[in-house]
This record gives C-alpha cells, sequence and structure tokens, in this order.
C-alpha cells in the first residue's frame, strides 16, 4: 500500500510538471536557402510570425543556408559562422543563443528560441555574420507579433457580477413591492 | 428507600406527539410566513440560477454542435480590428488573432461578452416583469455590454502599447470591476426605465 501510495504522489508530481510542459507549443521557423534564387529563405505561413504567450518560436538555421549567394560568393566561402536574430523591440522577447554559432555542432544546433516576454508587435531581422561581427547579409523578416488573451472576467469576476445581480434583484423587488401608508 | 423506576405512562405519550405536532406546525407557519414575505424575492433568485444554468448548457451544446464559440471569437475579433482600423491603428485578423501597429491579442471564447450577457439576461428574466419589458431589456443590454467589451479591448490595445507596465492592472483589477458596474448598471437602467417607470405598485 505504501508503494501505491509513493508512485501515487510520483506520478501526481510528474503530471503537473509535465502537463504544463506539454501545453507549451513551440513555432518552428525553418531558415534555409532556396535552391532556385540561392536567397535566403524563411518558412513562414502566414507571413506574420504570431506566438501566443504560451508558445515559444524557434528559429532552425539549415546547413543549406551557407550555400546562399552574396556578391557571387557563397556565404560559407565568405567565412558564416554565427547568426542572429535582431528585433526592434528587444523588451518583447527573450533570444536564446543570439548570436548562435554555424553550422550546427553535436553540443549546439544551430538554432534559436525565442521566450515571449511582453504582448506587442515588432520587426525583426535575421543577420548572418562571420569573425569580429562582420556583417554578411541581412534578411529582413517579417513582423513578429506576441499575443496575449484578455479575458472579460474572470470566474471570480463573474461569481462576483452575479452575486451582485442577485442582490439588486433582491433589493429592487423588495423597493417595488414595500408596503406605504397611504396618502404617502 | 425504594428506587422509584422511570417508565412512559400512557399519559406522556400523547404529550410527547402534541410536542412534535406543534413543532410540524410552527415550522410549517414559519416556512409559510417567510414565503409569503420573501416568496418573490425567492422565486426571482430561483428563475436566476435556472437562466444562468440554462444559459451554460445551451452555449455548452452549441459550441459542441455548432462551433458557436469559434464563430464568437472571430465576430468580436472582425470588430476589434474594425474598431482599430477606425482609430488609425491598422487592425487585421489572422483567424481569432487580431494584429495591428500598436499592440496584438487573441480573442479567445473568454474575451468576449458572452458570458455578462448570459448573467445580465438571466437577471433580466428573473425580475418580474412583462414580456416586452423584457424584450427591451434584452434588446438594448445586449448591445450595450457588447459595446463596452469593445471599448475595454480596444483601451487594451492602446495600454498594451503605451503603458505595457500597467497592462495587467488595467486588464484584471480595472476593466473587471468597470464591466461588473456597467452589466450592474444597465440592469438597474433597465428597471428603472422600463419596468419601473409609472407602474409602482403597493402590496
Amino acid at each position: 500500500v505504501r508503494t501505491i501510495k509513493l508512485f501515487a504522489v510520483i506520478g501526481l508530481a510528474v503530471a503537473l510538471v509535465a502537463v504544463p510542459a506539454l501545453t507549451q507549443q513551440q513555432k518552428v521557423v525553418n531558415v534555409t536557402c532556396d535552391t532556385a534564387s540561392n536567397k535566403i529563405k524563411v518558412s513562414l505561413n502566414p507571413v506574420v510570425l504570431v506566438i501566443k504567450f504560451n508558445e515559444t518560436a524557434r528559429w532552425v538555421f539549415d546547413a543549406s543556408v551557407g550555400n546562399c549567394q552574396v556578391q557571387g560568393q557563397s556565404l560559407q566561402a565568405l567565412g558564416l559562422n554565427k547568426i542572429k536574430i535582431v528585433v526592434a523591440r528587444a523588451e518583447l522577447i527573450k533570444l536564446e543563443p543570439n548570436p548562435v554559432s554555424w553550422p550546427s555542432t553535436p553540443q549546439q544546433p544551430s538554432a534559436i528560441t525565442g521566450t515571449p516576454l511582453q504582448a506587442g508587435t515588432t520587426e525583426y531581422s535575421i543577420q548572418f555574420l562571420r569573425d569580429n561581427n562582420v556583417l554578411l547579409e541581412v534578411r529582413q523578416a517579417s513582423n513578429l507579433e506576441i499575443v496575449v488573451s484578455t479575458p472579460t472576467l474572470t470566474e471570480w469576476g463573474l461569481i462576483a457580477l452575479a452575486v451582485l445581480l442577485a442582490g439588486s434583484l433582491a433589493f429592487m423587488i423588495r423597493r417595488r413591492f414595500t408596503c406605504r401608508p397611504a396618502g404617502t | 428507600m425504594t428506587r422509584k423506576k422511570h417508565k412512559h405512562t400512557h399519559k406522556e405519550q400523547p404529550a410527547l406527539e402534541q410536542r412534535f405536532d406543534q413543532f410540524v406546525t410552527t415550522t410549517v407557519t414559519r416556512l409559510h410566513n417567510f414565503w409569503q414575505r420573501n416568496g418573490v424575492i425567492l422565486r426571482a433568485w430561483t428563475v436566476f440560477a435556472a437562466m444562468i444554468a440554462l444559459f451554460t448548457t445551451l452555449l455548452l451544446v452549441l459550441n459542441l454542435y455548432t462551433g458557436f464559440d469559434d464563430w464568437l471569437n472571430r465576430a468580436t475579433a472582425a470588430m476589434l480590428a474594425g474598431a482599430l482600423w477606425l482609430l488609425g491603428a491598422g487592425g487585421q485578423t489572422v483567424g481569432t488573432i487580431v494584429t495591428s501597429k500598436i499592440f496584438s491579442a487573441e480573442i479567445i471564447t473568454e474575451c468576449t461578452a458572452i458570458f455578462p450577457i448570459m448573467i445580465f439576461l438571466a437577471a433580466v428574466i428573473a425580475y418580474p416583469s412583462r414580456w416586452n419589458q423584457k424584450l427591451w431589456g434584452i434588446v438594448l443590454g445586449v448591445p450595450a455590454i457588447v459595446f463596452v467589451n469593445l471599448i475595454r479591448l480596444v483601451s487594451l490595445f492602446y495600454i498594451g502599447y503605451w503603458f505595457p507596465s500597467v497592462f495587467e492592472t488595467a486588464h484584471l483589477l480595472v476593466w473587471q470591476s468597470l464591466i461588473i458596474f456597467f452589466a450592474v448598471l444597465f440592469w438597474l437602467v433597465w428597471v428603472e426605465l422600463f419596468v419601473h417607470r409609472g407602474q409602482v405598485q403597493h402590496a
């Protein structure tokens, strides 16, 4: 019986931690090289990247990024080794690690994770850098929207409204049907 | 001295029954008097609670079979985007997500005015009045609450942009209180203007 209780407690603890973790979804944005145009391609559909407050965004930089051409030379040949995301309103999202090394290593995949800090809308761009943060290419990505939901009334608000209306009902009924002496 | 053994005599038995009968009669009379004094209020409260239960069940069934919640969220999002567009903030909708130049929000069922409307309607139906008077309460009260909710959403967009540090306070504290205040106010205005006006009854 004690073992069952122990497992039950462990199970409950795991569920309490795992359920919120599972509900946190992740939006993945793949950054690749478009083979037809040899330009950086950001997979976004729709174009505006919308992240809800319980979500995170993950920009994954593909190995093919190095094949993209800038002034007739591939980014890899130009010495691309870092990628950075620049957000106009940095207070909205926490980006980690930023910049990230490219290409991916077994220790660190070439990906940046963004966690929303505050709701709002901002523009962002992806910078491709080499040693000493020399800028090779900038990909002006679209808007980044961090959305929040704003419930009209919480459950306590609804209870308060129902109680107040019930009280008002009683008050108005009592006022309406109160006996009054004649002539007043 | 011999100990006197206590026994229930035949004389005591009817006395107990009499006391019990008296107790039942008194309780029934008290309950009857209480109902006489407060019957209207109790009936109104019962209808109020029943209406809330009915509306909640109806909403659950509608959501389950017709996707009413999705329609409601999209309609609220469209209204909000329209209002923001009129104010020059460039409101747009992507499903139930409203984006603009200043702020973005996701419209979920709790963001719509449906729950305050349900409670408001329950109070309108529960108050002793004629059906045409109730109809006025419904016809005028529902759009009024929807309009206040729209003002709330638009104002939260601007608060989120200009004063992001007070966004949570404005959303959770100020606007919740204001929604409750307006819902009760609209109900009181309806009672005074459409029910009580010119027909004060003296019991």
